[in-house]
């Protein structure tokens, strides 16, 4: 079975907010922290580097961080990937949100439990999309197929500039990436750039 | 752990705990090679571990869920630190108690000591986490160090015999050789939008500074010089300000870190001279 997991295609985000909108609504989160989030890079257009949005979100990882480090075992990894909290058993403790490097996991005060993205697992089993992919004008996020645990794994060499060092999570978020957006080679010419 | 306020409870806890588990340890070390041992210490030492564990379930969001916090034991961090701080916990209480009541037990004791040593090894290893940044390391390393280093300050002072042992020189020398290496990391990263929104960040150098000479110098002169009772609460202060730095420190290497990085390194060039 195909690993679940998101696509994001730089060239197409436009940092409109429609998967962060569409993600509150669906899963009642309206006075809640969000579970998905549109980081814009390079706001301010500098010409040394490129600018675009990244829209993230629980990245349902092939080795999840949270999952390995829940004292309680709130958190359960689907035969499709998916990683789904089970708030009925969780302690509040937030050492998933320590350990997560992504920041996926969100505290929610009002009930004293961790929350994350489930990718609209409610959805998936009725043969849906996931909320946000549905709500994206530009179909800049989709829903597509992780690499399995064959698969390559994603290197921070390989990374877009702005994500975080997956530090051996195998997520399940691949990007499109225009050129120039390799966080290598932003680096190197970011580095050159100074040294001018 | 710089994104919330919570850590407020962590800083007692974990205080309370090593502090508690180090006099525990080192008490036993005492026993061990010296055949000095202070059940009052050790009865110290389990209620200052209590008081720990009942302060930890004020970070819990759902405290009435606590004792699911072991169902994880063997594969998360926090579950085997749970299990060992109550393990610590019931050892301790034996060892005082059969002192306490006349029926001193060296091997009693000895376990005591290893249980409670292997439980600040277990706190350590909770926060052996690659996402953060200034956690790495010999980060997980220094509960056991600090609390080792605190209860021989405080076996040594409550001796009463005048002498200086060496063994409290060891925790202590241990103590700054693991503590240098931190210092070094933490100092090491480079500041980003992300470190310097964190205030303490700006400070770290003063704030690991006071830890240092509060735990490990200030103490180490005084007992060289005589034992004295301001060596414990320098010891405590220095303890105090060691898990106070350790989480206000704390800078997660999150998406969010990483952009303010490219940002960082973008704005450098708008500040950079023209030829």
């Amino acid at each position: 079975m195909s690993r679940a997991g998101f696509l994001l295609d730089l060239h197409r985000c436009v940092g409109c907010g429609a998967c962060v909108l569409a993600c509150r609504i669906e899963n009642g989160r309206v006075d809640t922290a969000a579970w998905r989030r549109v980081l814009p890079l390079n706001l301010r257009r500098h010409p040394a580097g490129p600018t675009y949005f990244l829209s993230v979100a629980c990245h349902h990882c092939e080795n999840p961080a949270c999952l390995n480090g829940c004292p309680s075992g709130a958190y359960e990894k689907r035969p499709d990937g998916i990683v789904v909290h089970h708030e009925d058993v969780c302690l509040g403790c937030r050492y998933c949100e320590m350990t997560c490097p992504f920041g996926a996991p969100a505290y929610d005060d009002a009930k004293g439990v961790m929350s994350k993205c489930h990718l609209c697992a409610h959805r998936v089993d009725a043969g849906r999309l996931p909320a946000c992919v549905t709500a994206c004008p530009t179909e800049a996020l989709r829903c597509a197929a992780a690499p399995g645990p064959e698969g390559p794994t994603t290197s921070a060499a390989d990374l877009v500039p702005g994500f975080a060092d997956p530090a051996g999570c195998r997520p399940g978020l691949r990007f499109l990436t225009p050129a120039g957006a390799r966080r290598a080679e932003l680096f190197r010419s970011l580095e050159e750039a100074l040294k001018r | 752990m710089t994104a919330h306020t919570g850590h407020w409870p962590l800083v007692a806890f974990t205080s309370l705990a090593i502090a508690g588990a180090g006099l525990v340890a080192a008490s036993a070390g005492f026993e061990l090679l010296y055949g000095l041992f202070s059940g009052r210490l050790v009865a110290t030492g389990a209620g200052l571990l209590a008081a720990g564990l009942l302060v930890s379930l004020g970070h819990l969001g759902r405290k009435r869920r606590a004792g699911l916090a072991v169902r994880g034991a063997g594969r998360s961090a926090l579950s085997n630190e749970a299990l060992a701080a109550g393990l610590a916990l019931a050892a301790a209480a034996l060892a005082a108690g059969l002192e306490l009541g006349g029926a001193h037990s060296r091997v009693v004791t000895a376990i005591a000591g290893a249980v409670n040593a292997a439980f600040l090894v277990s706190i350590g290893l909770v926060y052996d986490i690659r996402g953060q940044r200034t956690w790495r390391g010999f980060s997980a390393a220094t509960p056991l160090t600090a609390g080792l280093a605190f209860g021989a300050v405080a076996a040594q002072t409550t001796a009463g015999t005048g002498d200086v042992y060496f063994i409290a020189l060891v925790f202590i020398a241990a103590d700054v050789l693991v503590f240098s290496r931190r210092w070094r990391d933490v100092a090491g990263i480079a500041f980003t939008g992300a470190t310097l929104a964190n205030p303490w960040s700006i400070h770290r150098s003063p704030l690991l500074g006071a830890r240092f000479f509060l735990l490990d110098i200030i103490p180490y002169l005084l007992l060289a010089v005589s034992p004295a009772t301001f060596a414990i609460a320098s010891a405590a202060a220095g303890l105090i300000v060691d898990r106070f730095s350790f989480y206000a420190l704390a800078v997660q290497h999150t998406t969010e870190h990483e952009i303010g990085a490219v940002e960082a390194r973008l704005a450098a060039l708008d500040r950079t001279p023209p030829d």
